[in-house]
Parts: structure tokens; C-alpha cells; sequence
């Protein structure tokens, strides 16, 4: 009952297209089969297969998904079974499994150390094994490699398929799903006295009674959820010993239902039924929405058209890219310097609405907020920190956006955040909040109406200060300023020039006494303003080096020091150029960034410096998805690279 | 655009991947091997968040903590015991001494020193004025094993 007892033939790919290590890799071993049996293995890999694909959310990745069986000779047929009557059955089989793991007849297990070294070395992506036991006595089991046996249920009774077995398990094995099945045991408590759990179908936080107020916020699959279902929606029976048997919803409403983990009470699960509550039911949506971002994360991101992109580094080791895919899902990537890029995933369930962007604010180096104008066409925020992880997207109230619109956060100090938008006719309005409060209500910033596309953007030089800028109706630059309530009028910056439709005024703040404007004219030229505490706004708007940029391209810049500011755009061969200001010789003439790197028309080149002396850029390629490149000073730019997972 | 040729030496580097394989028999944890693996790690497996659970940290030569990676489905003390009919209650039962084996991918950076095996507690919620957002601590863990870094970056 060792691996002496058989060989391996050889891995077969029996489903996906690719079988690279962008696709989720799950390997079937086949142990208690002979030589004359092979067949009957490659069968029942196939039929696992089928089945696995005809489940949600398998079925929507099945391209994302490869399916190997690794053939194995067994001396003998079947598994052992040390329970077995009149003796004990032995079966040399190369995995050694069997029935009867910890007394329990329909339990099955397998030498997991042994499966695990010939699934890796064989088909060295695998992210999870099987093993298909060959026998038609029922029986499964989990663990680091989950088992099954070919027993078939008979349709005519209500048999469990031991193939529904493996799926349960694959839940825990391969995507850290917890189980959400109640009290199972008298030697297990009935309540669950714990901390929050880390996996993401169950909670600790939802009190039990519908008197407590909850707190939404932290709930963990807040995206899932509708404001008319109650939290908590079941609860268990005053002394633990039971949970409600039916649902007072319809099933498939996502809430927060009594039981789970093992406990009746002190935990709850998102909905009434899922495979992980009864392993013959579908996947819940929350359990779906996890696996298909584990699976998915591995792709890289196709952004929607010319939709920004937002970057934030949180330090100087760790940077965060925000993103709306091609479906309007709210994306989010991180890259670490330990582990490299994390690869992109949905942050919890969030949508945003048609041309309107993620955007982005660190808040420390470990907590950051995300802001869009949800399909709903409501701002909506969701915040990470590392020890809560993501909340879910909430609704700022009191506002209906312009649709499209961008919502700009910004901090003047620690703690303290500010936000800008644009409501339905242009009116620009703002918000703000600090740790432990609501969202002020909306306000109004003086008169201010954004022309058609153009967001509104500010800058402060400090604390107590704030420069609000937009693109009028008129095509002008126009600034509005606070300095303590109340905003000053709006009036326009610089000359009479006009910009393109929809441009962007980016603003930079050197130091406390210095600030530049960049924006696009109407024939496309990169302009830029400067202001001086000593002498106010320059009096003309100037062209930067003769650069002009793709049409609907904004400009985008940044100052590591004061004596240095550096712009990026795309020019009208949809080139990435940029140029820098330095304080002792003035504007360079622009140039290419790296050769060869060529952006989508018309969209963005979003840029951050994590350190004094780097610089990260991403942009959306001709191919429609993001790439990335850095440079630190004194080196060239790194090759451009595709954004995803490392 | 074009694609890099040599990430790793590029300003946004990518640590190489290392699948380690354990084998545990209750918390008596083996490094049976180091292999490198041309493969990918999803966030979903480096999470950045302070979870609870068992864990296997890539740490620096000072022992600081680099990269963290879940351990899932070993060292369960309970198996579950499905029916045989639909609808039918699961059972678990204790296993007393567990035992097995298990795989992690990590990355490894070249500031990777040790590889640590370890049980962390959930973050503790400190005191904090009222009002004021719910403030947290990194949750005590037991180390149940380390090992060193052998392996060609």
C-alpha cells in the first residue's frame, strides 16, 4: 500500500485551451486503477470535468480553466477498507486510499504527501488535485487533496453524488471557503465565541438580534446585499440549539442567515443555502463571486475605453491601481516589492457607472479609499485597511452626479478628506469627512458649473487651504478658492485661452509657494500656468515645448521637488512623450518614454512617484489592456509591461 | 507596446516563485522541498490583510515578515462526514493527531531569509476615543516551524 504499488503513466490535458500558469490548473490522479482499467479512469476525469463545468461559476470560466488527469497504474483494484466485513480489505494502490478515515465507513483518504509530489511534478501549475478513488462504494473526503469515489446515484433515490463531494472540498482546498453548514456535533460548542473569520462566506460581526444596530459597513458581502433585506435575516433560537429551517426570503437573497462554521449561532452565512452549507446545492453568489476572482486575477485587465485609471502609492514599496474593466466592474491591482503585482480583482461586487472612473486616495500605509459614480449614479466610496480588508461600496447621499462624472478625493492633512464632483447640470459640489464622521452634506463651491466632461480637480499648498479648478462652458480655466468658509467666487485663469472639450486641469503644487496648471488648448497644445505667492497668476497661459496631445488625452505631471516638474501625455501618434521643468534651465523638448510604447487614442498616462526618485506610469496599450513601466533617477525606463499578476 | 524581456531587473521587480512542499504530523512541520516554478501568485494568496489562520511568512534575515501565504486545509482537527442521501446532515469527528502533507507558492525576493510556519490569532482591537474608527493590532502567533532559504534566485 505504498507508491512501489504502481507507476505513472503520464499527464493528459483534457480541457482548456492553454496550459500556462494564466489558467486555473486542477489535476484528477486516479489510484485503485490497473493497467486494463485506464479507460474507466479517463471516462470518469471526463465526466468529473463536465460536471464541474456545468457548475456556477465554473461554467462562465471555463476558458480560464485547464483540467489534467495524471494516469497511474495500481497494482490492484479498488481501495482499502480496514472497517470491511468478515476482514479487512488491503489494496495495493499507488496512492494508498481508503475507506474508513477515523472510523467512518464512507470517509475516504489518500496519502496526500504522495499525490501532491506527482501532481507538481507532472503538471507543475497546478493550483489543486483530486484523487478519483476506483470503487463504486460511496465515499469522499477533504483535506489538502480531496478524494472521491465512482459510486453513481441512483436518479431514483436522493444519493448524494460524491462528485458534489469533491466540489464542496475544492471550496475549501483551493479557494479558502469556510463551511456554512450549522451545529454538528454535541462535542463542538453551539455558539461560535471567536473574532472575525478570515474566510469570506462567513462573519462574526452581525449580532444576532434585529434590535442591535449593525453595522453595515464592515459587513463583508455588503456589495451583494439589498437595503430591504434584514440583517441580521435569521436568527437562532434563543438557547442556541437550532436555526430557522426555512428561509423568510426568497433563496438566492443575499443576507446574513444564523449558522455556519460548525455553530448555530455567534456566526452567519450570506444566504439561506449554499454548496458549501449542502455540498448538492449551487455555490452561493458570494461563494461564486470569491472563486471567480481567484480564477480571474491570474488575466490581464481590459480596461473600458478611455476610462482613467487612478495609482497611489501607499509607500514607497507598495502601489495600488485602480480600474473599470470593459463590464463597468470596479478593478483593483496591487504590486508589492516582496511579492510583485497581486493581479486584478473586483472590489467587492462595486460597478461604476458609463465614463466614470475609479479614483483613489492613501489615507496611510495601510488604509486607502476608492470613490466612483455607481451604475445607480450615486457616489459611492469602499475602503481597505489591513486589518479589516475592503468595507463594501457605500453610498455618499444627497447628490445625483452629472453622469459620466469623476469624483475627485483629496487630503489636506492626515485624516481629513475632501471630495469634488459634478452634479447633473454642471454644478460643481463638494464634501467632506473625518475619521469617525458621516459625509458633510453636499455643498455647492460658490457658482462653479463644469463644462461637458471636464472634472473638477484641486490642490492645496496648506492645510487650511484648497484651489478648486475646472474647464467652464466657455472652454476658460476657471479656480475658485477656500480659506475658511466661505469659497470664493470663480473666476478664470490666465488669458483668454480655450480648452478642448472635456479637458482636465491638472494642478501641481511645488512647494507652499508655488503652483502650475497644465491642460489642453482647443487645437490640442499641452498649456500650463503658473502661479507665485509673490506675484499671483502669470498672466498667459504658455505652450509646453510645442507638445500637443492626442485627442482626449489629458496631461498628467507631477513634482518630486520643488525645483522639478515632470508632464506626461499622449501625443497625436498616440506616443507617450514627456518633458520636464527644471528651475535653472527651463521646459526640455519632449520625448518618447520608452520606444515602442503606444497608448490607446485619446487615453491616459497615469503617473505616481512612490519615492523621491521613482516614477511609475500606466496606460492602456493599442491592445486595449493596461501596461505599466517605472524609471528611477539616473536609469532608463524599465520595458514596458503587461499589468496584471506577476 | 513591448514587452520586458527581463523583469526582474526592473524598477517594479518580480520576485521569483517557489513552490515549498511540508509534511506535518500534528504541529511537527517538515520542509521536504524547494522547488522554483514558473507560475503565478493570485492576490487572493498574498493576502495583505492581517487574517487569522495557519500561514507561511517569507521573512528577512532579521526575522521581519516580507510576504505572507495561507495554508488551506492542513492541520484540521475535524473531518467532515458527508451523508449519503441529499439533505441529510453533515457530521464532522475529530481527528486526534492530524497529519499530511501540504504545498504553498511564494514569492521569493532576494531579501528572503527564512521561510516560517505559523498560527496567528485575529488583530486586537485596541482603545481608541470615541467616535473614532476601530483601531487594530497585528494578532500573536505561534511559530510552529522555520526553515532557511535554499534556493538558486
Amino acid at each position: 500500500m505504498t507508491a512501489r504499488d504502481g507507476r505513472v503513466i503520464g499527464a493528459t490535458q483534457i480541457h482548456g485551451k492553454s496550459s500556462g500558469k494564466r489558467t486555473f490548473t486542477i489535476v484528477l490522479l486516479g489510484d485503485g486503477f490497473r493497467e486494463d482499467q485506464q479507460e474507466t479512469f479517463d471516462l470518469a476525469a471526463k465526466t468529473f470535468t463536465d460536471v464541474l463545468l456545468q457548475t456556477s461559476p465554473f461554467d462562465r470560466l471555463a476558458e480560464h480553466i485547464s483540467v489534467h488527469r495524471i494516469n497511474v497504474v495500481s497494482t490492484d483494484a479498488g481501495a482499502d477498507n480496514p472497517l470491511a466485513t468478515p476482514r479487512p480489505i488491503v489494496r495495493r494502490s499507488f496512492f494508498d486510499s481508503t475507506f474508513g478515515f477515523q472510523g467512518i465507513a464512507r470517509v475516504t483518504s489518500c496519502d496526500t504527501a504522495t499525490a501532491k509530489r506527482v501532481a507538481a511534478q507532472h503538471v507543475p501549475h497546478v493550483d489543486l488535485a483530486i484523487v478519483v478513488i476506483n470503487s463504486t462504494d460511496y465515499g469522499g473526503g477533504g483535506g489538502e487533496v480531496p478524494t472521491y469515489t465512482l459510486f453513481t446515484p441512483n436518479p431514483n433515490n436522493p444519493d448524494l453524488d460524491p462528485r458534489d463531494v469533491a466540489l464542496h472540498e475544492a471550496g475549501h482546498a483551493a479557494f479558502g471557503l469556510a463551511d456554512e453548514y450549522d451545529h454538528v456535533d454535541r462535542d463542538f460548542p453551539l455558539a461560535y465565541t471567536g473574532t472575525e473569520r478570515p474566510e469570506p462566506n462567513v462573519t462574526a460581526r452581525v449580532k444576532a438580534s434585529l434590535s442591535t444596530p449593525v453595522n453595515l459597513e464592515t459587513l463583508k458581502w455588503r456589495w451583494a446585499w439589498t437595503p430591504d433585506t434584514p440583517i441580521p435575516t435569521t436568527s437562532a433560537a434563543a438557547n442556541c440549539r437550532a436555526t430557522p429551517a426555512t428561509s423568510p426570503v426568497p433563496i438566492g437573497t443575499v443576507g446574513a442567515f444564523a449558522g455556519g462554521h460548525g455553530h448555530n449561532c455567534g456566526i452567519h452565512r450570506p444566504e439561506f443555502d449554499c454548496r458549501m452549507r449542502n455540498a448538492d446545492e449551487p455555490f452561493c453568489r458570494v461563494c461564486q463571486q470569491h472563486i471567480a476572482n481567484v480564477i480571474t486575477s491570474r488575466l490581464t485587465l481590459t480596461p473600458r475605453g478611455r476610462t482613467p485609471v487612478s495609482i497611489v502609492a501607499r509607500d514607497a514599496d507598495q502601489l495600488d491601481v485602480f480600474a473599470v474593466d470593459s463590464a463597468g466592474r470596479t478593478m483593483h491591482d496591487w504590486w508589492d516589492r516582496q511579492i510583485g503585482w497581486s493581479g486584478w480583482m473586483q472590489i467587492n461586487g462595486g460597478t461604476a457607472g458609463s465614463g466614470s472612473p475609479v479614483t483613489a486616495l492613501r489615507h496611510s500605509p495601510s488604509s486607502v479609499s476608492a470613490y466612483t459614480v455607481n451604475r445607480h449614479n450615486q457616489v459611492a466610496v469602499a475602503s481597505w485597511s489591513a486589518y479589516t480588508g475592503w468595507t463594501g461600496w457605500d453610498p455618499i447621499p444627497g447628490l445625483t452626479p452629472r453622469r459620466g462624472a469623476t469624483v475627485t478625493p483629496f487630503s489636506r492633512f492626515e485624516g481629513h478628506t475632501d471630495l469634488f464632483t459634478v452634479r447633473q447640470h454642471g454644478q460643481v459640489m463638494t464634501t467632506w469627512r473625518e475619521p469617525g464622521m458621516t459625509w458633510t452634506a453636499w455643498q455647492p463651491v460658490s457658482d462653479g458649473i463644469a463644462g461637458p466632461g471636464s472634472p473638477v480637480t484641486a490642490a492645496s499648498r496648506f492645510p487650511e487651504h484648497i484651489d478648486a479648478y475646472t474647464v467652464g462652458p466657455d472652454g476658460r480655466v476657471w479656480t475658485a478658492f477656500w480659506v475658511g468658509d466661505p469659497w470664493s467666487g470663480w473666476f478664470p485663469v490666465g488669458n483668454d485661452m480655450r480648452c478642448r472639450p472635456g479637458s482636465t486641469v491638472t494642478a501641481v503644487v511645488r512647494d507652499t509657494d508655488n503652483l502650475d496648471l497644465f491642460t489642453t488648448a482647443a487645437d490640442g497644445s499641452v498649456m500650463t500656468i503658473s502661479w507665485r505667492s509673490n506675484g499671483g497668476w502669470l498672466s498667459n497661459w504658455t505652450s509646453v515645448s510645442g507638445g500637443v496631445a492626442s485627442r482626449g488625452s489629458p496631461v498628467t505631471a507631477l513634482s518630486r521637488r520643488p525645483d522639478l516638474v515632470e508632464v506626461f501625455v499622449l501625443g497625436t501618434d498616440e506616443r507617450v512623450y514627456t518633458t520636464e521643468w527644471h528651475a535653472s534651465s527651463g521646459w526640455r523638448t519632449w520625448w518618447d518614454v520608452v520606444q515602442n510604447g503606444q497608448g490607446l487614442r485619446g487615453g491616459q498616462v497615469a503617473a505616481v512617484s512612490r519615492d523621491p526618485a521613482t516614477i511609475d506610469l500606466v496606460v492602456t496599450g493599442t491592445d486595449g489592456v493596461l501596461w505599466t513601466t517605472a524609471r528611477r533617477d539616473g536609469a532608463a525606463w524599465d520595458m514596458w509591461t503587461q499589468l496584471s499578476v506577476t | 507596446m513591448s514587452q520586458a524581456m527581463n523583469p526582474q531587473s526592473s524598477t517594479t521587480p518580480s520576485p521569483p516563485v517557489v513552490r515549498l512542499f511540508f509534511t506535518y504530523d500534528g504541529t511537527t512541520v517538515r520542509l521536504e522541498s524547494q522547488q522554483p516554478v514558473d507560475a503565478v501568485i493570485p492576490g487572493a494568496d498574498t493576502p495583505r490583510e492581517e487574517l487569522p489562520g495557519h500561514f507561511v511568512e517569507v521573512r528577512d534575515a532579521r526575522g521581519q515578515r516580507l510576504a505572507q501565504v495561507p495554508i488551506r486545509d492542513a492541520f484540521r482537527t475535524t473531518v467532515e462526514v458527508f451523508p449519503e442521501r441529499k439533505g441529510d446532515l453533515i457530521t464532522v469527528v475529530n481527528v486526534p493527531q492530524p497529519g499530511g502533507a501540504f504545498t504553498v507558492l511564494v514569492p521569493v525576493s532576494p531579501d528572503a531569509a527564512q521561510f516560517a510556519v505559523v498560527d496567528r490569532q485575529p488583530p486586537r482591537s485596541l482603545p481608541s476615543r470615541p467616535g473614532a474608527p476601530e483601531a487594530f493590532a497585528r494578532g500573536q502567533a505561534t511559530e510552529l516551524a522555520t526553515f532557511a532559504v535554499a534556493v538558486t534566485r
